[in-house]
Formats: structure tokens, C-alpha cells, sequence
């Protein structure tokens, strides 16, 4: 059943790709804050201030 | 503005998205961030800065709703200068990156002070998030090595290599590929444990870590020696998921509340620059470590003084050194009297020369002798595995001799077996996810530990020394005994509107008698003189010291802080003025006394009818006590007996003491802004809580229990077998992880369900 | 404010930068998205009524109209139509719309997005025209010919580039959870896919994989469970994390746990896949030990799950009126059933009784119609009102659809359990002296007909539902505007870039692992390629290792094409190939299958599902005369069986054209024929044909038909019933060969 190395290395292979991935993650601070990400996702499409700086003057 | 801005971007619907969004902000003061003009001064507070681009990480308490979010990120659209903001909610701070050119860090500060969120600049507060990335590294390794190892068993697991004629072949390659893969496991993921039981070993200190070590090693040499010799597949997959296991165990048991300094000393309270007066007159601001005796300072009113120093002012100025020392009352100085750093100018702004550099000022010797960060005292576990690895040792080698006169390869086998299964894994798991579990728990009630070594402190707890103002009273809230008066509606109405135009404490304790009685002020009248020192007059109203408004005391015998006369006789007067307790003070006295010694100190002068009288003892009170003697107290507290002493204080001058304790707790009305050193920061709105803390606490023991009670089952059947060379991979490859999970199951969910039935829980 | 932005100007360091530009001004692509959801609607009405008409099959065979749509044929039509064209479909819409939110920037081309729409598009129609003209690998879920296998990767790398293109522009440095589990996805499907497709063609229509019998399947079912865990499940994990808390308009409920859920998940599917293989008789503490890995893979399903649900505490009355809440919700605690349900079945005991029935067809079905069907649903009621600036038509037929997708969902699995269970026990009920309670398969299939009847009744109220939801959509549409390219601010991406963390680095990699989070991906992607083709060839040229059986040897010419016939019409759709070393098995079909028997099996034929009985040790059990007659009118001879007549068989002529060019493929393969055997190819063929054809003659004397038909030998009927008459029989050879 030699497929099975075949398998099993393929999978190991992206595996490894994904602890690289984790790794980068990790080291880039991608989880230094894991709050505020989920709460930004909220305004994203929120209009701009700019937009409305007008809207200040009369109100 | 800020709501405009919100409300112009339909952001609204964010108030139902979180309650605590635009609640009525604390007064902020109004810092001076001119100093920030000052290359040198400002460079600490840089991450990064070339010729266009300069980055801050600014600390911004009053972020507090997720709107916050969105307005301070959008801050590029408000000034041109800003060219992107990230905000860390929890932290609270921003990451800036502007453009000095366009936008100088001192109009940045303004900026945001303007919009509501005035940065704070301390020194010493480090404002880099703390997630320990080494740890993260070992465990994704671990992770990673543990799946693929478990894949390259499969053939063995799912006995393809005895269906197949040459399974034998791939069986020995996957051998040796999970011998390649465990090696980083070991000596990256697993280097911790080796070295802290090797330092154990060498310094005599029994700690968990040699059991565990033992353990790895064991697996290890005899995985390599079956798949060296092709006898098996060896145990990697056990040894990577033990490794796992214990790694995400520490992960979770360090959970740092990163938006807290729990090492706020005096660098953290006071400002960065002081405001130093050249001799063309002309202020500018230097660093406080730059301050030499001799140099003329200013200091604006609500500003702090910076060191030591002789008061140079014309007038006599009010000091409010109520978080320096304690006293809840202001004290009033003139000229060339000696004051001292911490204290707060009231109203009115004034010069100094000083005397002493900052660090050497009176009140900073505090953290001259306190002790730094001491040991951690030797954890339960810790003091289990001793024995624990005693008894595995003396088994492994009884094993040994056993078989020794039939067959010493099996005995050695049989050993080996004993030491891998013994591995105390649940037992070094079940403390970090107990203690997680209720640092965790403590935090969602306000109490925010330092590190979750602590929890052991609290059934040692038998003596608690309370500071008296800002922990056990309000810091506001100002309560003024009426003793007696003869005044009419419309006198009060008009004496409100007097005392409406100081600033000065007792003014505005009055002020605040008055809005109690619902009595609204007469429109301000003009010509109200206030004679620092004395009090206000206008006309023939007078409201001050009784000297001031000509009463004779003789008539009255109770101390008066404050009177008030019209023509010299009198129309009402009051006595001490008192700060208002906190609520639930009962319930904290009494659940406390029931534990343990009761104290008192405070740096105010005896109160009177307080809560605590018939619950601690009159020799337990201590009032008047400077800094010092509270520190001495403690300190000579530890002396007289083993028993564990918890601290609690709100001020500068409870850090001494709180180093001292064994268990300093920081009462904090706001943990963000600033408490002093402490290992634990308990937010004031829970303070009445803390009986219930401890006794949550001392119930969880009992967790703890059941799991070390599971954990040895597993670990008498496991070695049953061991000690039998039957061993098997497999089965070590079901046992530890069945053993690990269940050990993290029971610990979780028991405190979960003893925080239910508590009174914790049902309190919030 | 409206400065030209510079983003893509220069790549230098960030003093060289001119000062000025703060925010770029750029507009996000909602015609792609649109597209898309149009494609997911339109696919979705398709996929769910073909498996609509396949469900009514099994109920009245009289719906087989012809060759084009028997069962065999549209069985896989609906998996593929359901899975790769409305699935797809699903989230290609949600992470176009997604990730340019999400990082703050247009899609990095249009015209790639254009190429993967259209090209995606193209592979449906392509599929939905070779499947049911019989063009098919006959491997489940990846039916496709090897032209269109190729076509998908081109189409999928596409994707890849216009995404992981788009992650590299961002302007914002943070990549929030779901764009993980989109990266996660591409990554693992192109691996997976390329990894199962390893086929050598004959001509254009026709292809034999590379690995044959046992190996064959072991690679079939590692894609089997991945396609289902990285396409069914992690993108959409993805969509949950990004639409539900816009659609609560909360945030999810623990972000950090999040991240874990993803993790956890990467690290234990990419090993949980092989061991979902069980299937031959293994050691007895393997299957506690399948427990305890069953127990991980939950682990973080729940985590995720709860995760959800969670994010909506103290919004349920928003739920209570919202139909997209209520559908994500359902949604997520479909997800929840299916992953307890699928680790579950892992367990070789579970399995014994699960595999091969119905209850295998009720858990994928909550899966699609519960977690993909539902999430697809709510995800489109949110999005389109909001690129079409407009309200939703009517929340109230939203509501109606909601309950009819419910309901639908109940009513197609929870027949499928009861259908399931009660045929799995008839299959392995024994009478007191040791015979079948039910020797005759069909009694098992009368029994569960009712269920059958219940599950079209489900399957008609789902489709029902998602007519009222297209209707509902049309008409939102036209009251509202495509807002085409929507426009949007964000700081300058030089400047996000450049925000990354203070202090200028040392350390070299790292600081260019920083800030190449894409190349990275990529790249590991590319190795893994290299790598799994620097195994494979080896493997291919190697001689099968599986234990040999002397007497099992490569099929002849006519039995091949027979084969072949047997693949096109989708035989295995309904007949299983795999005897399992049970008594209940071995009693009703005969001696258990060894893997030594599959070597020449290209691709294998187990087959998932029993509709009718094993096929293995069918050869030599019924006279050719049988097979005939059977397949001309399967009522004929039984009148409940529900399998559909075969009339075409008779008629048409069997394509001899390629049959020696087949052999030659197989022969590369490693099937061990001789060259003068592949020169001699077709005259093989005719005389084995002439035989059989004569066996016919002589026992059907009265069958006009068949005694009018001169060109008897000729047909495809008779290549087929040479197939079913080899089945399995090679290893009885031997026990003679032994007796003797």
C-alpha cells in the first residue's frame, strides 16, 4: 500500500506549509490584538467622515 | 463634535452594540503636552520615526465603546497629517502614524484631546502587547509535529503493515521521518521543561519539571532505540501530544490583562516634563529627571508638583495630597513653606524652587526600599512531584530488580515503561486550566490578578490591613455634617451660588450639601472675594474657617471645619467633613472578620460612627500613619506571624505596604488610568466583593483535588501495566492524550460549576 | 482629500514617498458579486431539481426517460451541479464581496475576476453536458473528464492569483479570520485536486487514473473527506465568521477563539482525512483509538460552532424576526449535527451499520441543504438588498422560505436515518437456522420505499423554498439599482504596509517573510506540488506491492469495454463492488472481497451506496440469458425493483475503435498485457463476443428481439454481460486450481 506514503507526505507537505503560514502569523503580530479585528469588520463599510463634515456645519 | 461625527455616519446603532458606549466620560484634566515639542522628551515615547513618517503608540484611556474604533481610525479624515490609525480596543492605546511635518506630536496629542481621547504619557508603561510569541512558536510546532506523527502511525495504528507483505519497508521510513520530526519538538518545544529540570536538579529545588522531564526523556531514548533497531514504531506521537498538551496548558494559564500596569510606581503618576522657568522668564519644559535643586518651576493649577520644593507665591495656595498621603482635607501653605512632590495644586497656580532632585523627594524613597520582584513561592505542584517522583523513581527501579533475575532487557523495558506512563501530564496539566479558569472568572468580576501564582496566596489570607481613604470612601464624594444652622431657603440658595465660584475643596463639599437638599443656586452674584486660607466673602457673607466668620468656637464643642455667618453671626455650621463610604462596606467587613484579622490605616484623622466600629478593634485602627509607618506596619505584621497578609490601598502612599503583603491588592475606580504597585488591581465597584473572591477560591481547591484523585487512577493502571512490560504504542498513544483531556474536562467544567452555584455568580 | 492615490506607484522605502496622499479613494467591485450571486441562485434552483427528479427515480423507475437521464447518470449531475456550481458559486460570491472589505481593496484585477466567472461557468455547462452523455471517471465527486480537470485547475489558479493578488495590495495589515479559511481552502482543493485527478488520458472522453484497485481508492476517498472538509466546510467557515456578525451586526462572539477554531481545525483535518478510510477488518484498539481522535476533530467543530451561535446572545430577538439570522443560525447548528455526525461515522463499529445505506445520504444532506443550502440563503437575502442600495422585497416570503428550507431539510433527512437504520438491520437479520431473514435485497428496498416517498416530499418543499427565494430576489432586484463599483476610503497602502510594527529589523528573513505573506503561501503551495510529483512518479512505475493472487488476471478486450459500459452508465451510482468480511455479507453476496482482487481495477468500482446489492461476485451467478432480459426490463423479472430498463444496450453497436489503445494506456499503467495481446485486440474481442452472443441465441429462443438482431455480437450488451459474468470470479478459479 504504498500509497499511503504518498498520501501521508502530501499531507505533511501542506501541513508544513501551514506551519509556516502559523509561524509568519505569529511573528508578523497578527494576533498581538484579538480583540478590536472583529469589532472593525463592522464598519467597513461605513461611509467616510468626509462626506459628512459638511452635514457638521448644519447640524 | 464627536457626535456629530458619529451620528453624521449613522454610527448609532453602535450604542445598543455596547452598553458602556457613550457613557458619560470622567472629567479629564486638561494635560500641557507642550513638552512634547521637545526632541528629547518626546523620543521615548517614538517607535519609529524617519524623515517623513514618525510612529507613536499613544495610551488612550478613554476609548471605551467601539465607536471609539471607528472615529480615532478615521482620524486621517479629520487632520491631514494622520495617515493611519489602529486601535487596540482592549489595550486601549492607538498605533499612530502621522506626518511631523503636516502634524507636530504635540498637535496630535491636542487632537485627540480635543476629540475626547487626551493621551496619557507615562514613563516606565510599556504599551507593546504582551503575547509571549516564543510560546506560540512551540506550540504550533508541537501542533503540527504531534498531527503528522499520528499520520505517519496510521499504517501501524491500522495494522497495514502486517496486511501487507513489504509494509515493513514504509513502516521503517515513517520511523525514521517521525524521528526527524520530533527532533525540533524536543529541543524547541520541549527545551523549557529540560532546562527548568535540569536547573531543579542542580539546584536541589523539586519542581514539576523533572517528573515531566523525566518523562519526555524516556519516551524519547526508547522510541529512538525501537525504531533504531526496528522493533517498533516508538512512542513520538504520545511524546509530541504530551508536549502539545502541556505547552497549550501554560498558554492558557498566562493570561496577562495587558491593558493594566501592575507596576504603576511614581514614573506612572506623574507627568513627563516639568515646566521650568528660565531666566528671561520665558517656561519651558524639561524632563523631570533633568529638574535640579535650585531650578524655578511653575505649576498650574490642577497640575502636580513634581519635587520637593519651597513654595514661592505671593498668596497662600490649597494642596490637595489626598492621594499622596491619605489626608482627605487640603492643606493650605504660603510662602516658603517646604512642599512636597505628589501633592495636586487646587486653584490657584504658583511657583517653586526646588530643593531635591525627583527621585530623591521624600515620598519617593518609598520605592527606594521596596522589594522588587521576589520569588514565586514554590506551587502546589511543585511540592506534589516531589514525591511524585520519588515514588515513580523507587517503582521503576523495584520494577528493574524485579525482573532482573529473569530477564534484565525486560527489566530495563519494564523501567522505561513505568517512567512514560507516569509522567505526571495530568497533574502539570490540571493547575494552569484551574488557575486560568479563575483568573479568568476574578477578572469578569474586577479583579485583576498579576499572575496566577496568586491563587495560592488566598487560603494562606488571615490578616487584612485596609487603607482607609480611596478604599474603603469614595474619592469624590464628599459627605458634611450639618451641626447647626439658621438659615432660610434663600440664604442657602445665595451661599450655594457663593461657593460655586471656588474651586476649593470645601466649597464644593458645601456645593455638593446643597444639590443632596435638591436647593438650586441664586444667579452668581459678582465681588465674591476668596481670601486663600481663610474662605469666601461677599458683602457681609462670609463661609470659611469659624477665626473667619468671627464665631466663637467656645459655644460650640464638636470640631468645625466650616461656617457660615452673615454680619459675624453665624447662619450655619458644619462639622468634619467626611468621605462617603463606599457601598456593601458591611457585607466586605463582616465576610473579611470572618476570615481573618481586621486593620485600619489611614494617613486622615480619626472619623467618627464609621462602619467598622464594633468589627475592628479600636487597636487595630490606625490613623495619622505616614507612608512609612503603613509600610512599617506590614512589614512588622510579617515579622509576628507566618499567616498570610492581605493589603489593600488605593494611593502612593500604600505602595510600600502593598509590596510588603503577601497579597497587595490596588483598589482602582478606574484599573486603566492608574493604581499603584500591587499584585492584584481590584476595581472599586467590587470592592465589597472580595469576601466572596477568596471563598470562590478555597472552593475551587476541591477541583483541583478530584483531578489529582483521576489523575493517580490513571496513573496506577497505567504503570499496572507498565510494570508488566506490556506497554504497548498504542496504548501509551490512547491513555496519555484520553488521560490529558479528561484531566482538562473535569478541571474546567468542576470550576465552572462550583463559580455557578457561588455567590459570585449570582451577584452579577 | 481626492489626491490621486499611490498605492501601486513605487515599491521603495517610505521616506522616498511624496507626503500628501492620506487616503486612497477607490471603489469595491460589486458587478463581480452580483454575478456570482446570480450564478449561486440559478445553480442552486438546478442542483436541488435534478436531485429532485433523481429522488423521484428511485420512486417511479419510469422517470429513467433515456439513456441521458437514468439514475446512474444524473445521480452524479446532481452532486457535481450541487457542490461545484452551486456551493462554488456560494462562496466565490461571499468571498468577492468579502475580502475586498476586508482588506480594503478592489479585487486585484477585473478582468481575472471576469475570466473566473465565465470559466466557472463554462466548467458547469461542460459537466452538465458530459456527465449525462456518460463522459465520467466515475470517481464520486470528481466525475469530470481529464480536459475539464484541467480546466478546473486553470480556473481555480485564476482564483488563486486574483485573490492572494488582492491580499498582497491591501491596506490593511491585519488578515481577519476568514481570509485564513479562504487561503486554507485554495491552498488544500488545489492539492487535493491534482492529487486525485493523476489520470492518463486514451483519447479526449477517456482516461484511466493511474492508481488502480484499493490504491485507486484510498486516493478517491483522502480527496473524498478533504473536498468535503476545504470545500464544503472551511470556506464557508469563513463566510460565517465574516456575514453573521455583519448580518447581527455584533462582533463574533470571541475573535481569539476564532483563530484557535481555525488552527485547530488546518492541524487536524489535514491527518483526520486518511483515517476516515476505514474499511477493511482491522486490530480491535484501533477503533478506540478512531474515538479518541473523533473526539479532537469535534473539538474545534464545536468550538466553531458555538462560536456562532454565541455571537448572537443577546440579539435573539433579532433573530426571532430576522429571516437572514434565522437561516445562519440553522445553518450553524446544521454544521454542529454534521460534524458530531461525521466522527462519529469514522468509527468502525458506526460504520459497520452506516456504511453502504441511506444514513450516509441523510448525513451529507444536512450538511448541504442545512450548512451550505441555508448560509448560501441568508448570505444572498443580506447582500443583494445592500449592492442594490435597496430593501429586501418581502421579509415576510423570506420567513415562508426560511421555514420551507426547515422543514425541507427535516423531512430529506430524518426519513434518510429511519431508511438507513431500518435497512442496514434487514441486511444483517438472520432467522433461527442461520439463513437471511431477508434473503431477497428487495425486501429491503419495499421496506424502506415510504421513506423514499417521505424524502421527495422533502426534496420538493427545499426546491419550493428556493423558487420563492429567486422570485424574492428578482423582484428586490428590480426595485433597486446595482451599485457597480462602490466607492470606498482607506489610508494609503504604503502607509498600512509601513504600519506594521515600529523598529526597523535585523534579522533579514523574517522582516521578508513579513512582508510576504503570499509569496509564502504560494510557494509552500508550489513545493507541495513538486513534492507530491516527485513521490507519485516512482510510484507509478513501481509494480503494485498489494498482496498478488496468481488466478486474478487482467480483463479481456470485450470485458474491458464492458467495464467501460458499466462506468458510463453509472452501474456503481447504485451497485456497490466491496464485499465486507461480515456474515450478514458473505451470507447474501459470497465470499468477502480481497484487496488483492482489485489490482486491474481501473478506477475502482466499490461504489458508496447500496441501492441495489453488490455486484462482486455477480459473474457466473445468473446465465448470460438473464443479464440480458434484466437489463432490457428489470420490472420483467421483478416488478418493485426500481432499477431502469436498459433498453439501449441491445441497440446500439459497441465502439471497438479504442479498445487497443485502451489496453496500451493500461499497459503504461503497469497492467500487465502483451503487445501482440493489444495488436490483437478487437479479433479477442469478437470471438469472446460470437460466444456469448451464441450462449443468448441458445437461451432465449423466443425472444424476437434477440433472434432478429444479426449483429448480436456486436452490441454493448453483450460486452457488458462478458463484465458482470468475470466479476469476482478469478478467486474461485483458484480454489479449483487448489482443489485439484
Amino acid at each position: 500500500m504504498r500509497v499511503i506514503i504518498f498520501l501521508a507526505l502530501l499531507s505533511i507537505l501542506i501541513a508544513g506549509g501551514f506551519l509556516v503560514a502559523f509561524l509568519w502569523a505569529v511573528r508578523s503580530g497578527q494576533y498581538e490584538d484579538d480583540s478590536t479585528p472583529s469589532i472593525r469588520i463592522l464598519f467597513d463599510d461605513k461611509t467616510t467622515i468626509s462626506k459628512h463634515t459638511e452635514e457638521e456645519g448644519k447640524t | 463634535m464627536v457626535f456629530n461625527l458619529l451620528k453624521a455616519n449613522g454610527l448609532d446603532d453602535f450604542y445598543d452594540l455596547d452598553q458602556t458606549a457613550g457613557r458619560s466620560q470622567r472629567r479629564v484634566r486638561l494635560e500641557d503636552y507642550s513638552w512634547l515639542e521637545d526632541a528629547r522628551l518626546r523620543q521615548e515615547f517614538i517607535d519609529f520615526e524617519d524623515e517623513t513618517y514618525c510612529r507613536m503608540r499613544l495610551d488612550l484611556p478613554s476609548i471605551h465603546c467601539s465607536a471609539c474604533i471607528w472615529l480615532l481610525e478615521n482620524l486621517n479624515q479629520l487632520d491631514e497629517g494622520v495617515k493611519s490609525v489602529q486601535v487596540n480596543f482592549a489595550q486601549k492605546t492607538a498605533n499612530i502614524l502621522f506626518v511631523p511635518e503636516q502634524l507636530s506630536a504635540r498637535n496630535l496629542a491636542d487632537l485627540l484631546a480635543r476629540i475626547g481621547y487626551p493621551p496619557r504619557f507615562r514613563k516606565g508603561k510599556s504599551l507593546k502587547p504582551t503575547t509571549d510569541k516564543k510560546l506560540l512558536y512551540q506550540i504550533g510546532l508541537a501542533g503540527f509535529v504531534f498531527g503528522n506523527i499520528m499520520l505517519f502511525s496510521f499504517p501501524e495504528y491500522l495494522g497495514l503493515s502486517r496486511d501487507t507483505n513489504d509494509g515493513g519497508s514504509f513502516q521503517v521510513l515513517f520511523g525514521y521521518l517521525n524521528l526527524v520530526l520530533i527532533l525540533p519538538v524536543l529541543l524547541f518545544s520541549g527545551r523549557d521543561y529540560l532546562m527548568a529540570a535540569y536547573r531543579g536538579i542542580r539546584y536541589g529545588v523539586h519542581t514539576v519539571d523533572i517528573p515531566i522531564a523525566l518523562g519526555i526523556l524516556a519516551l524519547f531514548f526508547r522510541s529512538v532505540y525501537e525504531v533504531v533497531w526496528a522493533i517498533g514504531p516508538g512512542y513520538f506521537d504520545s511524546l509530541a501530544g504530551l508536549l502539545f498538551f502541556l505547552l497549550v496548558g501554560k498558554w492558557f494559564q498566562a493570561k496577562t490583562f495587558s491593558r493594566l500596569s501592575f507596576d504603576g510606581d511614581y514614573r506612572s503618576y506623574f507627568p513627563v516634563a516639568a515646566r521650568k522657568i528660565t531666566e528671561n522668564g520665558q517656561i519651558t519644559p524639561i524632563g523631570l529627571s533633568e529638574v535640579r535643586p535650585g531650578d524655578l518651576l511653575s505649576v498650574q493649577p490642577g497640575g502636580l508638583i513634581p519635587v520637593d520644593g519651597l513654595l514661592d507665591s505671593p498668596v497662600s495656595v490649597g494642596i490637595d495630597y489626598s492621594f499622596v498621603t491619605g489626608e482627605s482635607a487640603a492643606q493650605t501653605r504660603t510662602n516658603g513653606n517646604r512642599i512636597y512632590a505628589g501633592g495636586r495644586a487646587i486653584e490657584t497656580s504658583f511657583k517653586l524652587i526646588a530643593e531635591k532632585k525627583v527621585e530623591e523627594s521624600y515620598l519617593l524613597q518609598l520605592w527606594k526600599d521596596a522589594p522588587g520582584e521576589q520569588e514565586p513561592k514554590q506551587n502546589l505542584t511543585d511540592r506534589l512531584s516531589k514525591y511524585f517522583t520519588r515514588v515513580v523513581l523507587s517503582i521503576a527501579l523495584a520494577t528493574c530488580l524485579y525482573w532482573y533475575p529473569t530477564d534484565i532487557g525486560k527489566g530495563l523495558y519494564a523501567a522505561g515503561s513505568v517512567l512514560i506512563i507516569a509522567c505526571p501530564c495530568a497533574i502539570a496539566l490540571a493547575i494552569p486550566f484551574c488557575y486560568g479558569t479563575i483568573i479568568r472568572l476574578l477578572a469578569k468580576h474586577g479583579l485583576y490578578l498579576k499572575h496566577s501564582g496568586l491563587i495560592e496566596q488566598f487560603p494562606k489570607l488571615k490578616h487584612f490591613v485596609l487603607d482607609k481613604t480611596g478604599t474603603l470612601t469614595h474619592h469624590e464624594a464628599i459627605s458634611l455634617p450639618l451641626i447647626q444652622s439658621s438659615w432660610n431657603k434663600a440664604d442657602m440658595a445665595l451661599v450655594m451660588a457663593i461657593c460655586q465660584q471656588s474651586s476649593h475643596p470645601k466649597s464644593k463639599a458645601l456645593h455638593q450639601w446643597f444639590s443632596k437638599r435638591k436647593i438650586l443656586a441664586a444667579t452668581s452674584p459678582a465681588g465674591v472675594k476668596e481670601i486663600v486660607g481663610k474662605g469666601l466673602e461677599y458683602g457681609p457673607w462670609r463661609i470659611g474657617s469659624p477665626d473667619f466668620c468671627q464665631i466663637d468656637r467656645s459655644e460650640i464643642d464638636a470640631h468645625i471645619s466650616l461656617c457660615v455667618s452673615y454680619k459675624g453671626e453665624m447662619k450655619a455650621i458644619f462639622g468634619q467633613s467626611k468621605n462617603q463610604m463606599r457601598n456593601g462596606l458591611d457585607h466586605f467587613l463582616k465576610g473579611l472578620s470572618q476570615r481573618g484579622q481586621l486593620y485600619v490605616l489611614s494617613g486622615d484623622i480619626e472619623p467618627t460612627n464609621t462602619p467598622w466600629e464594633g468589627i475592628i478593634s479600636t487597636e487595630n485602627q490606625h490613623y495619622e500613619c505616614s507612608p512609612f509607618d503603613k509600610k512599617k506596619f506590614v512589614a512588622d505584621l510579617q515579622e509576628k506571624t507566618t499567616e498570610g497578609i492581605c493589603m489593600l490601598g488605593d494611593g502612593l502612599n500604600d505602595t510600600g505596604a502593598l509590596a510588603d503583603a503577601d497579597l497587595g491588592i490596588a483598589v482602582s475606580e478606574d484599573a486603566t488610568t492608574f493604581a499603584p504597585a500591587g499584585d492584584a488591581i481590584l476595581s472599586a465597584d467590587n470592592l465589597n466583593q472580595l469576601p466572596d473572591f477568596i471563598t470562590f477560591v478555597l472552593k475551587t481547591r476541591w477541583v483541583l483535588y478530584a483531578a489529582y484523585l483521576f489523575a493517580l487512577a490513571y496513573n496506577i493502571t497505567g504503570i499496572i501495566i507498565a510494570v508488566q512490560g506490556k506497554l504497548s504504542p498504542v496504548i501509551a498513544a490512547i491513555l496519555m492524550p484520553l488521560s490529558s483531556i479528561t484531566t482538562v474536562c473535569i478541571v474546567i467544567f468542576g470550576v465552572f460549576s462550583i463559580y455557578h452555584i457561588s455567590d459570585l455568580h449570582k451577584s452579577c | 482629500m481626492t489626491k490621486p492615490p499611490f498605492l501601486n506607484t513605487q515599491k521603495k522605502k517610505a521616506k522616498l514617498e511624496p507626503i500628501g496622499t492620506l487616503v486612497d479613494n477607490f471603489s469595491y467591485d460589486n458587478k463581480i458579486v452580483r454575478n456570482f450571486a446570480y450564478a449561486t441562485a440559478f445553480w442552486g434552483l438546478v442542483g436541488t431539481s435534478v436531485g429532485l427528479l433523481a429522488a423521484f427515480q428511485l420512486i417511479f423507475p419510469s422517470l429513467n426517460f433515456t439513456a441521458e437521464t437514468t439514475f446512474g447518470r444524473i445521480r452524479p449531475l446532481h452532486t457535481n451541479a450541487a457542490i461545484f456550481a452551486f456551493v462554488g458559486n456560494g462562496i466565490y460570491m461571499g468571498v468577492y464581496y468579502s475580502l475586498q472589505r476586508l482588506l480594503k481593496a478592489r479585487m486585484y484585477s477585473d478582468t481575472l475576476s471576469k475570466i473566473h466567472f465565465w470559466g466557472w461557468q463554462a466548467i458547469i455547462l461542460m459537466a452538465a453536458l458530459t456527465i449525462p452523455l456518460g463522459i465520467t471517471t466515475s470517481k464520486e465527486y470528481a466525475e469530470l473528464e481529464w480536459p475539464i480537470d484541467i480546466a478546473i485547475a486553470l480556473v481555480w489558479i485564476v482564483f488563486g492569483i486574483n485573490m492572494f493578488g488582492t491580499i498582497l495590495k491591501r491596506r490593511v495589515q491585519h488578515l481577519y479570520v476568514a481570509i485564513w479559511f479562504y487561503m486554507a481552502t485554495w491552498v488544500t482543493v488545489t492539492v487535493l485536486h491534482v492529487g486525485n485527478s493523476l489520470e492518463l488520458p486514451v483519447h479526449l472522453f477517456k482516461s484511466y487514473p493511474v492508481f488502480a484497485g484499493v490504491q485507486d481508492a484510498l486516493v478517491q476517498w483522502w480527496y473524498g473527506h478533504n473536498a468535503v472538509a476545504f470545500f464544503l466546510t472551511t470556506p464557508y467557515l469563513g463566510l460565517m465568521y465574516y456575514f453573521m456578525p455583519k448580518a447581527a451586526n455584533r462582533p463574533v462572539f470571541s475573535y481569539r477563539l476564532s483563530i484557535i477554531h481555525f488552527w485547530a481545525l488546518i492541524f487536524i483535518y489535514i491527518w483526520a482525512g486518511p483515517h476516515h478510510l476505514l474499511y477493511t477488518s482491522l486490530p480491535d484498539w484501533t477503533q478506540s483509538l478512531g474515538m479518541v481522535f473523533s473526539l479532537m476533530l469535534i473539538a474545534p467543530s464545536w468550538g466553531g460552532m458555538l462560536n456562532g451561535l454565541l455571537t448572537l446572545r443577546g440579539a435573539w430577538d433579532k433573530v426571532r424576526t430576522d429571516p437572514v439570522l434565522k437561516m445562519m443560525v440553522v445553518a450553524v447548528t446544521a454544521y454542529g449535527m454534521a460534524t458530531l455526525e461525521g466522527p462519529l461515522l469514522s468509527i468502525k463499529s458506526v460504520n459497520a451499520i452506516s456504511h453502504y445505506t441511506d444514513w450516509t445520504i441523510g448525513h451529507v444532506h444536512i450538511g448541504t441543504l442545512g450548512w451550505n443550502g441555508m448560509l448560501t440563503f441568508g448570505i444572498l437575502y443580506w447582500l443583494i438588498p445592500r449592492i442594490f442600495q435597496t430593501k429586501l422585497y418581502s421579509v415576510k416570503l423570506a420567513n415562508t422560505h426560511f421555514w420551507l428550507a426547515t422543514l425541507g431539510m427535516l423531512f430529506y433527512a430524518v426519513p434518510m436515518y429511519l431508511a438507513g437504520w431500518a435497512q442496514s438491520a434487514m441486511w444483517k437479520q438472520f432467522q433461527p437456522d442461520g439463513r437471511l431473514q431477508f434473503g431477497n435485497f428487495l425486501e429491503t428496498l419495499d421496506a424502506i420505499m415510504p421513506m423514499y416517498m417521505l424524502r421527495a416530499l422533502g426534496g420538493t418543499i427545499y426546491v419550493v423554498g428556493v423558487i420563492v427565494m429567486i422570485y424574492n430576489i428578482r423582484k428586490t432586484i428590480g426595485q433597486g439599482e446595482l451599485l457597480a463599483n462602490e466607492a470606498a476610503q482607506a489610508p494609503a497602502r504604503k502607509v498600512a504596509a509601513h504600519g506594521k510594527d515600529g523598529h526597523k529589523k535585523k534579522e533579514h528573513w523574517h522582516r521578508w517573510i513579513e512582508r510576504r505573506p503570499v509569496q509564502l503561501l504560494v510557494l509552500s503551495t508550489v513545493a507541495v506540488l513538486i513534492g507530491g510529483m516527485v513521490e507519485i512518479f516512482p510510484m507509478i512505475m513501481i509494480d503494485e506491492n498489494v498482496p498478488k493472487i496468481e488466478s486474478v488476471q487482467p480483463y479481456t478486450a470485450l470485458e474491458l469495454e464492458g467495464r467501460d459500459i458499466y462506468i458510463k452508465e453509472g452501474c456503481n451510482a447504485c451497485h456497490s463492488q466491496m464485499i465486507r468480511p461480515f456474515r450478514s455479507e458473505t451470507e447474501r453476496y459470497g465470499e468477502y472481497s480481497k484487496s488483492g482482487e482489485f489490482v486491474y481495477d481501473r478506477p475502482h468500482l466499490w461504489g458508496s451506496k447500496r441501492t441495489g446489492p453488490d455486484l462482486h461476485r455477480v459473474g457466473a451467478k445468473y446465465p448470460d440469458s438473464w443479464h440480458y432480459t434484466h437489463m432490457e426490463n428489470p420490472q420483467a423479472m421483478n416488478e418493485t425493483s426500481i432499477m431502469p430498463p436498459y433498453p439501449w444496450l441491445l441497440e446500439r453497436e459497441l465502439n471497438a475503435h479504442y479498445t487497443s489503445a485502451k489496453i496500451r494506456t493500461l499497459m503504461t499503467l503497469g497492467t500487465p498485457y502483451t503487445d501482440d495481446y493489444a495488436e490483437s485486440a478487437e479479433e479477442e474481442l469478437q470471438a469472446q463476443a460470437k460466444e456469448i452472443a451464441n450462449n443468448l441465441r441458445e437461451q432465449l429462443p423466443d425472444h424476437q428481439y434477440l433472434q432478429n438482431d444479426e449483429h448480436l455480437e456486436k452490441k454493448e450488451i453483450v460486452a457488458l454481460i462478458a463484465y458482470l459474468q468475470r466479476l469476482g470470479t478469478d478467486i474461485s478459479k483458484e480454489e479449483q486450481s487448489t482443489k485439484k
